[in-house]
């Protein structure tokens, strides 16, 4: 408050003055003396005196020259100093100086119509409300019956009850006559006035007079000797009287934990407390307060001891306790990309299943407004580095989350850590008023300001390690520990003059060092930690009673936790319009994909040029292809991965939390993954679009999304997975390229799977390695079907087949077959038995296999003597015979595929024409690169022989696998499994799937977190 | 005719890879290039050179081109079952003239000539009938066909 | 030789008896079987068999020094692109061959290597790629500079086409092949000889190949089942009425011998073009020639 302020609260105060006769006038002095005591020091109190003195005489000069007009002169006056009056002072301010006024003319017990219409124009000027006009003119006046609004009166006496009962009361042993209380809910202030005489009652170490009217701050106490300390939560408590029947008992009963590694934690402690109070949980650094809370809360278990509601144990019963316990983290548990308005609306929608969408909308809104958070409430919350709300802001907003569902017993980590002393006192005030409401609100604070620490009811001061040093009221603390090191002023809880607790001081003491001889600091404790524990165990702790282990009802909670199914819906709508809100993002990921294409098509696309322009583009004469395919693939598995990584691992917190509602961690899940399949959908599509249209890839948009596309949700759910396994951003982000590159390396088309490390090539079909890479399924799929399907070689593939098979008979098979006849004659030399064997057996299983494969061949006669003793010349000459009449038999299906081909093309003629449309369909559809690829052409070895067995390596499209368990060779056309022969484009497609079911049920089971976690204690348990 | 005569001990030499050759096939697609005489350097192999199936007591034309002005060297040889092979050289023109006949040449199995009108040359071979009645007697049988222009 | 008789008596077992194929299999696997063999048999014997030079001996008899190079007249390789029947595949291969003839004659190395490309790509569709010795890409590619073993390379190449087609009984491909490289020489030769004078000599030595052209037409006859064959046939059908009346003097061949020893055939023959027959040879050709190397 100003100099000039309080000058013009004097002339206010002098004008009053003057009504009163003179013989009042000390009376009326004394008012305003200890009404100056409460704002000025000491030595100032008789120079403001002498300034009212003065005013007193002006006026009284004034209205003596004046006699008439005197009364409407001062009017006018006291209306210019309500006006100056209003600019400065706040309500409460305001309040209290209305009533020293009240206090002056209540030199008799009842108003002159003067006076009275004298203070209702004061009170109308000060812009005080008629209700708030008529409560306190009554309280000062009217017997306590006429006060309009009765419940904000609380009178203490020591009656059973008051005479009026429509007021509060409150019986008080030993207190000889009455303290009436009142509440001003317009100022959130409380004033009192008592009749006692006898009695000596102390407010901020100073008497109190009976009759006049004083206000009664947060954290004020009044004393007496008789009737001990009345705290200023004691008073609220009585005004919000609380429900009954939603009171609760909270009790910690010789709880104690310990951590493996460090040793910390936290020492044995037992308190109870009850109900519609604020704990305060304070202490240094590190001492354990954020173990403590979690402790408390049902997230720790305790190694021993016991935490109970009315009885019910909060780790062993959640299931009851659904609902009750709220808990506020000391992190952002905020969406940054939603407005206020939504972040909370959906955390209502998750906790409020059975309302409707009005009545959500209608419980957020007012939540919002008792908050103040309303005005922002379309505000993007933003991040902690690029902030759209204050600090302040985002705290309530984070303590919205949980207040919306009003649980009973509400736990927070440090609210008031990071912001302004202004927003600490809103957020604590919010705090207090839910306690006052009837809450257990418990709360760590590290360096409360005094005013804060007068809100609190309870006190729990830690110590190093955890251990419990004080428990109790929070006045009482300083008190405590003075009293312990035997300090002087220890009866000076408050600061005398100022009226500020120094929390401060309970710290100091506790760690204050030794001074050595030489006036130093030693660095060692007065009294080390243990001794400060064992001292609250000898003084302070209160152990349970054993009776309070009954069990009785436990309040009913208003969490109503949606259906899973609902859950889904409502995380999905959250995740997109996150996503929606995020324009970088949606801009970045909607056209990555299309760019990508747009990159990979431009320089991959080979123009040949032809015999008209040099610069023509011809889609068979596109040598990359292969490559801009294959890239495809590795594109839509770095897309996948990239949108998917972060997704967990940035709701981290907000997941830990929707745990401890006990949400359904299935449904976040599924969210995530639907929401990423579609985005997957989106991007692939873009992505085929884009670049087939440039590369030319005509008619096959379809199914090159569909293996993009799954090859997409793979990556897709790699991720998650690893999101939800690893700890930090960044370690996903190093973990990133592990994953990729071996689906690079081993996709089958940068190394061929018959020419890697022997140790792991196979030469028959795909080795195992090779088969576990998302890469190697996508690629086939599409290298085979672009190949096979496409409109031109369509109408080719099963005769080009037959011309594949017999050639590769005719001229690789059975001359590989007549050479090993000649290795077993005796015409050639060595006789190694071994090879022999070999070979024998080579030849009977190609027999076998060739009558088997092709029903136009008889199965060799004398195949039995195909062995190293039953051999003759004359098998040798039989089987030479049979194997130039199979040659023949294959000289002629060549020829007749060959005049088939023939056919088809002069069918194709007719249908398109002529024969420029059919070459030019060959040009569009058939690429010549890729042909050669998948037809291994380069490669000389046509056939090896592999373990009893030849191998066929040429031409591995038209090639039928000779594994019937749906393994085959690379490029294999079709898979055969059982009985079944399924194209190679369904059968990836189906082997990936499968991969991405196994790894969405690994998120699911948290299979893969479970691993990791686990090996990672493996790994550094030592430490 | 020395280098004809070392090529000649060449190409036995050859014989002794023949059999892994020869036991799988009954084509005798190359079997001139193994088996027949070749003239000295100087002349150029033609592609008119042919061997084929033969049956025992058959009779078989080969048609060729002979171009004006070149000289031509022709060699003959086949399987040892079928016996010695007597060949013609018979022109052509209207009345079939045997220009030259091995008979007549103690069934010399090669001749040089040199060819002055571009003409055909049917080249008839023909072996003895087999003394048993198996008519089922076949082997391959190779004409070499060289050619050089005549300076 | 050694185990023919082993094979007579075994073939003529199998021939009598040898229906009796597995109880299990299905009666048509042995009859596919035997019909196979035996056709493959049939085959075998014939009573005439028609020859006909090369391109390179073609060539090599109109004496190439007075030829110039000339890139135009070839058959671009670009055209590949449009041989997508066995029938232009199997002609045009034949056109590339004589090309590749006609380049060797002049030591260039980039265009052989070329055509002997394009000549693989196409046996490759027709599927006797099988022919070329499995280096012999490699060895083109690696053969820097040393013109004249790519004249030994393309030669073997050819040869190996050669047999390969015999011993696959493809003899009808060959047919196609040699008609091909036939039309393509007379195209060069025709290109290149200069304008009409009955002195000039060339031209004397191209009229003789009509005796080439019937040769190859008559050994094509011999296959004349088969369906390209008698596309051929037609297509070529202008040219066979033209040379049916071309003039030719014929008188009775004889036989001398020369001073060294040496026999000496001769006749009094010759094939005459006038100069009308001249330009209309060139036509026809010309025109069979665009038929073949547009695939029209």
């Amino acid at each position: 408050m100003s100099e000039s302020i309080l000058k013009a609260i004097l002339r206010l105060f002098a004008i009053v003055s003057l009504l009163l006769p003179d013989d009042k006038q000390l009376y009326a002095e004394e008012i305003i003396k200890s009404y100056l005591l409460q704002l000025v020091n000491q030595e100032k109190i008789l120079q403001f005196l002498a300034i009212y003195r003065f005013y007193q005489n002006d006026f009284k000069e004034r209205a003596q020259k004046k006699p008439g007009k005197s009364s409407r002169l001062f009017s006018v006056k006291s209306l210019l100093i309500c006006e100056q009056i209003n600019k400065h002072l706040l309500q409460n301010q305001k309040a209290l100086m209305f009533f020293q006024i009240l206090d002056i003319v209540h030199y008799k017990s009842t108003l002159s119509e003067l006076e009275n219409d004298y203070i209702k124009t004061l009170a109308i000027s000060l812009n005080f409300s008629e209700d708030l006009y008529n409560n306190c003119r009554a309280f000062i006046f009217e017997p306590l019956a006429e006060v309009p609004d009765k419940n904000s009166v609380l009178m203490l006496s020591n009656a059973a009850f008051s005479a009026e009962p429509a007021i509060h009361h409150w019986q008080v042993a030993n207190l000889r006559g009455s303290i009436v209380f009142l509440f001003i809910k317009e100022t959130n202030n409380f004033f009192f006035r008592h009749t006692v005489t006898d009695d000596q009652l102390i407010l901020k170490g100073r008497k109190t007079i009976a009759g006049r009217t004083y206000n009664f701050e947060k954290g004020s106490v009044l004393r007496s000797l008789l009737i001990g300390a009345i705290h200023y939560s004691d008073i609220l408590k009585y005004y919000f009287n609380p429900n009954p029947e939603s009171s609760f008992r909270f009790e910690a009963s010789e709880i104690e934990y310990r951590f493996t590694r460090s040793g910390n934690g936290i020492f044995p402690l037992s308190f109870s407390i009850e109900s519609g109070q604020l704990l305060g949980i304070m202490g240094g650094s590190g001492v354990g307060k954020s173990t403590l809370l979690n402790l408390l809360n049902g997230n720790l278990k305790p190694h021993s001891g016991q935490v109970t509601i009315n009885g019910f144990d909060v780790h062993t019963e959640k299931k009851e306790l659904h609902g009750i316990i709220g808990y506020i983290p000391q992190e952002d548990l905020l969406i940054e990309e939603l407005t206020v308005y939504r972040n909370l609306y959906f955390n209502a929608r998750l906790c409020f299943g059975n309302l409707s969408e009005n009545q959500i909308e209608v419980l957020v809104n007012n939540l919002l407004t008792d908050l103040d958070l309303f005005e922002i409430k379309d505000l993007k919350v933003g991040s902690v580095l690029n902030k759209f709300i204050s600090g302040g802001q985002r705290k309530r907003l984070n303590i919205s989350l949980e207040l919306i569902r009003e649980p009973y017993l509400l736990f927070v980590d440090e609210p008031t850590s990071g912001l302004s002393s202004t927003d600490s006192e809103t957020v604590m005030d919010l705090l207090k008023e839910q306690a006052m409401k009837g809450k257990l609100v418990v709360i760590n604070i590290h360096q409360p300001s005094s005013d804060i620490f007068k809100l609190f009811d309870k006190l729990l001061v830690l110590d190093k390690g955890g251990r419990p040093v004080f428990f109790g009221n929070p006045v009482d603390a300083p008190l405590y520990f003075k009293k312990v090191r035997q300090l002087i002023n220890a009866e000076d809880s408050e600061c005398i003059t100022c009226g500020n607790l120094n929390p401060e001081q309970i710290l100091q003491i506790i760690e204050a060092e030794e001074i050595n001889e030489f006036g130093k600091h030693t660095g060692k404790r007065v009294f080390s930690p243990d001794e400060w524990y064992n001292l609250y165990k000898k003084n302070v702790e209160v152990k349970p009673r054993s009776t309070d282990r009954i069990k009785t009802r436990v309040p009913w909670s208003l969490l109503s936790v949606p259906g899973k199914y609902k859950q889904f819906g409502i995380f999905l709508k959250r995740n997109l319009l996150s996503k929606l809100a995020d324009r970088q993002y949606l801009l970045i990921n909607l056209l990555e994909a299309p760019l990508l294409a747009f990159i990979l098509g431009f320089f991959t696309r080979y123009n040949a040029g032809s015999a008209t322009s040099e610069y023509a583009y011809i889609f068979s004469a596109n040598i990359n292809l292969p490559v801009y395919i294959f890239m495809g693939v590795i594109v839509a598995l770095f897309l996948g991965m990239m949108v998917s990584a972060e997704e967990i691992i940035r709701d981290r917190k907000i997941i830990q939390r929707e745990t401890f509602l006990n949400l359904s961690r299935l449904s976040y899940y599924n969210s995530k993954v639907l929401f990423l399949l579609v985005l997957s959908a989106i991007q692939t599509l873009a992505f085929v679009l884009v670049g087939n249209c440039i590369m030319g890839i005509k008619g096959m948009i379809f199914p090159y999304w569909m293996v993009l596309f799954s090859a997409s949700v793979f990556s897709n759910l790699l991720g998650l997975n690893i999101s939800d396994s690893l700890k930090s951003v960044v370690s996903i982000y190093i973990l990133i390229p592990l994953l990729l590159v071996p689906q690079i390396l081993l996709g089958g088309a940068m190394v061929r799977f018959d020419r890697l490390n022997k140790q792991i090539a196979s030469q028959e079909v795909v080795p195992v390695i090779g088969d576990l890479m998302a890469s190697r399924w996508a690629y086939e799929a599409l290298a085979v079907h672009q190949f096979k399907n496409s409109r031109y070689e369509k109408f080719f593939y099963f005769t080009d087949k037959t011309e594949s098979e017999s050639s590769f008979r005719l001229n690789y098979l059975v001359p590989e077959l007549q050479l090993i006849l000649d290795e077993v004659s005796e015409k050639t030399s060595k006789p190694d038995k071994e090879l022999i064997n070999k070979n024998f057996a080579l030849l009977r299983n190609e027999l076998i296999f060739l009558a088997q494969s092709d029903e136009n061949i008889p199965v060799f006669k004398n195949i039995e003597m195909l062995d190293e003793e039953k051999f003759t010349r004359n098998v040798e000459e039989e089987l030479n015979i049979y194997l130039q009449r199979i040659k023949d038999l294959y000289l002629r299906k060549l020829d007749d595929a060959l005049d088939n081909r023939d056919k088809i093309i002069e069918g194709l003629v007719i249908k398109l024409g002529n024969k420029n449309k059919v070459i030019e369909m060959k040009h569009d559809y058939y690429n010549e690169s890729l042909a050669e690829i998948v037809m291994n052409k380069r490669d000389n070895e046509k056939i090896i022989r592999y373990k009893n067995r030849l191998v066929r390596k040429a031409e591995p499209i038209f090639a039928m696998p000779g594994s019937k368990s749906g393994r085959a060779h690379f490029y294999s056309p079709v898979k055969r499994i059982g009985g079944l022969t399924i194209n190679t484009l369904w059968f990836n497609m189906a082997a990936l799937w499968l991969m991405n079911i196994a790894f969405f049920l690994f998120l699911h089971f948290g299979i893969i977190r479970k691993t990791v976690t686990f090996s990672g204690n493996l790994l550094f348990k030592g430490r | 005719m020395r280098s004809s005569f070392i090529l000649k001990i060449f190409i036995s030499g050859l014989l002794f890879f023949a059999p892994a050759v020869m036991a799988h096939s009954q084509d005798c697609t190359d079997y001139h290039q193994y088996h027949c005489a070749y003239a000295d350097y100087t002349f150029f192999y033609s592609r008119q050179s042919k061997s084929f199936l033969f049956r025992k007591g058959q009779t078989a034309e080969v048609q060729i081109v002979a171009y004006a002005g070149e000289e031509y060297y022709l060699s003959v040889c086949g399987a040892r079952k079928l016996g010695t092979i007597r060949f013609r050289i018979i022109s052509d023109d209207n009345d079939r003239t045997v220009l030259f006949d091995n008979a007549e040449n103690e069934y010399q199995s090669s001749v040089s000539f040199v060819n002055e009108a571009t003409s055909n040359l049917i080249i008839e071979l023909s072996t003895a009938e087999g003394s048993s009645k198996e008519s089922k007697d076949t082997g391959c049988l190779g004409l070499v066909v060289q050619f050089k222009k005549v300076q | 030789m050694f185990k023919i008789k082993y094979l007579i008596i075994l073939f003529g077992l199998l021939a009598f008896g040898g229906c009796k194929s597995d109880p299990a299999s299905k009666k048509s696997t042995g009859d596919d079987f035997e019909a196979a063999a035996i056709d493959s048999l049939r085959q075998e014997f014939k009573e005439v068999y028609y020859r006909f030079p090369s391109p390179e001996e073609m060539f090599s008899y109109l004496d190439s020094t007075g030829l110039q190079f000339n890139k135009g007249l070839l058959n671009p390789y670009a055209n590949i692109d449009s041989y997508i029947e066995t029938f232009y595949q199997s002609l045009n291969m034949g056109i590339y061959n004589a090309d590749l003839a006609y380049i060797s004659l002049f030591q260039r190395y980039k265009e052989s290597l070329d055509y002997l490309q394009t000549i693989y790509i196409l046996s490759e569709r027709l599927r006797i790629s099988e022919a070329f010795n499995k280096n012999l890409v490699f060895r083109i590619e690696n053969n820097i500079r040393n013109n004249d073993s790519l004249e030994v390379i393309s030669d073997d190449a050819f040869n190996g086409i050669i047999n390969f087609l015999s011993k696959n009984k493809k003899e009808d491909v060959f047919a196609l092949i040699s008609m091909g490289g036939f039309i393509e020489f007379m195209h060069l030769s025709l290109s290149l000889c200069g304008e009409y004078s009955p002195e000039n000599k060339v031209i004397q030595k191209i009229a003789d190949q009509k005796l080439v052209f019937n040769n190859i037409l008559k050994f094509a006859h011999q296959y004349s089942n088969e369906r390209n064959i008698q596309k051929m046939i037609g297509l070529v059908e202008p040219l066979t009425q033209f040379y049916n009346k071309v003039q030719e003097e014929t008188g009775k061949a004889t036989v001398t011998k020369a001073p060294e020893g040496k026999l000496v055939f001769g006749a009094k023959k010759k094939s005459m073009l006038s100069e009308n027959d001249f330009y209309k040879l060139k036509e026809l050709i010309s025109d069979i020639r665009i038929k073949i190397t547009t695939a029209k």
